[in-house]
């Protein structure tokens, strides 16, 4: 190949590369979508940690959170609130002690914003952790 | 001569003009949707009689919701109680908060005092013990207005 064919197809090949952003890397979203839906949340909670989700209601309606299991059967705390300071990141409005069921164990009354759910430990967490499966259902 | 070089490098850039050609869409600016604008107040009432204020500016006529969502003994999530605090929304006098209208409420997530068709101010919400304080309590708020 001559030295002008060289350089052309060097340029060629140089320039192909641009233009083209259709590859993406996949991003994880930095907040909840909002709208009616379900989150679930699966995580091993350590000895005094706590395993919150935070999500979006898209408008005024009823909140159900559901501590499907734990995994060792451990009796754990579970609540909603909104996103604050306290630990977790979540200040708690209502609580209650549960080890999982298929029933929800809270049920509230929300208007449309930004809500947070989860377990915590109120001592009864070993060393190894455990394993919580919460389901949140927002309108 | 003189074209047998030139002329692949223009068959070159106009290849590689029409590869560079694909950024050709418009982008436009991403609009964020007019809505309320929300504020956390976060506090502690440390004994009987204790009050505390915040303070926040109406930017438009609008609705001001305020929600007592939280009150906790500690910052440790089992610590959440239930105890009916007072909630009132009025506005700045030197260094209060001169309050308009009131409820005593425990925490909900739904806002438990409502101020309708607000100017454009600054305005405040203080919350505050109405007899029931036996222990310090860490409060949170819950402030939408326009």
């Amino acid at each position: 190949m001559t030295r002008p064919a060289l350089l052309a197809l060097g340029i060629v090949l140089l320039c192909s590369a641009c233009g083209n952003d259709t590859s993406t890397t996949p991003t994880t979203p930095t907040t909840p979508a909002p709208g009616p839906g379900t989150e679930v949340l699966n995580a091993v909670m350590a000895p005094t940690g706590s395993a919150i989700r935070t999500f979006i209601a898209s408008a005024a309606g009823t909140v159900t959170v559901t501590l499907t299991s734990t995994a060792p059967a451990t009796l754990v705390g579970l609540g909603i609130g909104i996103p604050g300071t306290a630990a977790g990141g979540c200040d708690m409005t209502t609580t209650v002690n549960t080890s999982g069921g298929t029933a929800p164990q809270i049920s509230a009354s929300v208007d449309a914003g930004n809500f947070c759910a989860g377990a915590f430990d109120r001592g009864a967490v070993g060393s190894g952790g455990v394993l919580v499966s919460i389901t949140i259902v927002h309108p | 001569m003189k074209n047998a070089f030139i002329r692949p490098i223009v068959l070159a850039l106009a290849l590689a003009a029409a590869a560079c050609g694909g950024d050709s869409s418009t982008t436009t600016a991403p609009t964020t949707p007019a809505g309320p604008s929300t504020e956390l107040f976060e506090g502690k009432l440390q004994s009987r009689g204790d009050s505390t204020f915040f303070s926040f500016t109406v930017a438009t006529a609008g609705n001001v919701n305020v929600t007592l969502a939280s009150e906790m003994t500690t910052t440790t999530p089992g610590s959440s109680t239930n105890v009916a605090l007072g909630v009132g929304l009025g506005s700045p006098i030197a260094t209060d908060c001169s309050v308009t209208s009131q409820t005593t409420t425990g925490p909900g997530l739904t806002s438990q005092l409502v101020g309708s068709n607000f100017s454009p101010a600054i305005y405040c919400v203080r919350v505050f013990d109405v007899g029931n304080l036996t222990v310090p309590i860490n409060f949170a708020v819950r402030i939408t207005h326009t």
